[in-house]
């Protein structure tokens, strides 16, 4: 059987530091520092739960969740983010879809062909995977859609990977798991601009003290209400949370960038 | 329930964004050739349509049903100001350094 052996929540965007420039640089400290303690971890295979930002799945075809089998992932190349490509793992992510099905998840499969990861991904895969050499396998929850993957799923996505890791992998594999994005921000929605500094503050502590499983009665319009219509990204950390659960952590960093319109955030869980 | 958020739909200006974006019916180029204008009248948008460009940072293509992360595309394309702030950069020369060149293969052999 696999194993967990560092899980992450951190947020997954970065703009230009211009007038924020010692914000910027806690950020840039924090996500540096998850990146290295999920090196130190030394995982076989990364999984990167994330949201993807219309760059792939677009007003046209909407999936709910979706995992990215290819052999190697190309950035999309947003935010002017280098497009290097990183290695992907057919096997484990092909697997997990078979193997999700039985527990009631039927995931839609995205050839490498037909998905580009955006910042999304590829923000923390600059810090956490800066060679690329750690096959790293995406699954993306669709925030931009209607419906969105409500918390209480997205949790029970992330206990079936927690089962097929635990159950179903290989003897001694070693997984990192990051959940990617948020905190709080309202993006051209009315309150554009705003930041929950005091939710933020609560929903890294939640994570921080194992209680991730206490937001669990969260609708996605509550969420929406309180922490903006991108703070739903934090259905990702919650799918996080699932392949650990229980687990405490620490707070790595937390800035408000008010010019970013986002909380920005990190979690290193203790597993 | 109320919707807080407008779902994507399929209306003209989400078709000229996704093709765009997946540079599909040759959009990129005719931004590139003709700019704005001449994807307006490829895609037949309407008079609102068109004026809801002008009002692109104030939220005005949300009024007519551009979702949250097109309006954002859009601007880092109309805007160079936008662009310039939707953007990594910065980061760059740092990251090589202290991140890139110190990092270490992964590997687990000889453990």
């Amino acid at each position: 059987m696999g194993k967990v052996v560092s899980a992450f929540a951190q947020s997954h965007v970065m703009f230009n530091d211009k007038g924020v420039e010692e914000q910027a640089a806690n950020v840039f400290n924090g996500f540096k520092e998850i990146g290295e303690k999920l090196r130190q971890s030394k995982p076989d295979v990364i999984v990167i739960i994330s949201s993807d930002h219309m760059f792939n799945m677009m007003s046209d075809v909407q999936a709910p969740i979706s995992v990215a089998v290819g052999d190697t992932h190309l950035p999309f190349g947003d935010l002017a983010i280098p497009v290097e490509p990183f290695k992907g793992q057919r096997e484990f992510a092909e697997a997990f879809v078979r193997f999700a099905a039985e527990e009631g998840f039927d995931l839609t499969k995205y050839e490498e062909e037909d998905y580009r990861p955006d910042h999304g991904v590829c923000i923390p895969t600059m810090f956490c995977n800066p060679l690329g050499d750690i096959p790293t396998v995406i699954i993306n929850l669709n925030i931009n859609m209607d419906p969105i993957p409500s918390p209480q799923r997205s949790y029970a996505l992330g206990e079936v990977l927690r089962k097929y890791i635990t159950e179903a992998r290989p003897e001694g594999e070693r997984i990192a798991v990051i959940g990617a994005g948020g905190i709080s921000h309202w993006l051209m929605i009315e309150g554009d601009g705003q930041i929950n500094e005091e939710w933020d503050e609560e929903i890294i502590q939640t994570f921080a003290q194992g209680k991730a499983d206490t937001l669990l009665d969260l609708t996605v319009n509550d969420i929406i209400k309180i922490g903006g219509n991108g703070g739903v990204e934090i259905i990702s950390w919650l799918a996080m949370a699932a392949t650990v659960p229980g687990a405490k952590g620490r707070k790595v960093f937390y800035e408000p960038i008010y010019p970013w319109k986002t909380g920005m955030g990190g979690v290193e869980m203790t597993v | 329930m109320a919707k807080l958020q407008a779902p994507p739909v399929p209306t003209r200006v989400n078709r000229m964004v996704n093709d765009l974006t997946k540079n599909r019916n040759s959009a990129r180029e005719l931004l590139q050739e003709g700019g704005f204008p001449a994807l307006f009248k490829k895609y037949e948008l309407s008079d609102a349509e068109i004026a809801a460009f002008d009002k692109a940072a104030e939220g005005g293509l949300g009024k007519i049903g551009v979702p949250p992360m097109y309006q954002m595309g859009l601007l880092s394309m109309m805007n160079p100001d936008a662009h310039n702030f939707l953007n990594v950069s910065c980061f760059l020369e740092r990251h090589a350094v202290e991140v890139k060149q110190s990092a270490t293969p992964v590997s687990r052999q000889g453990e």
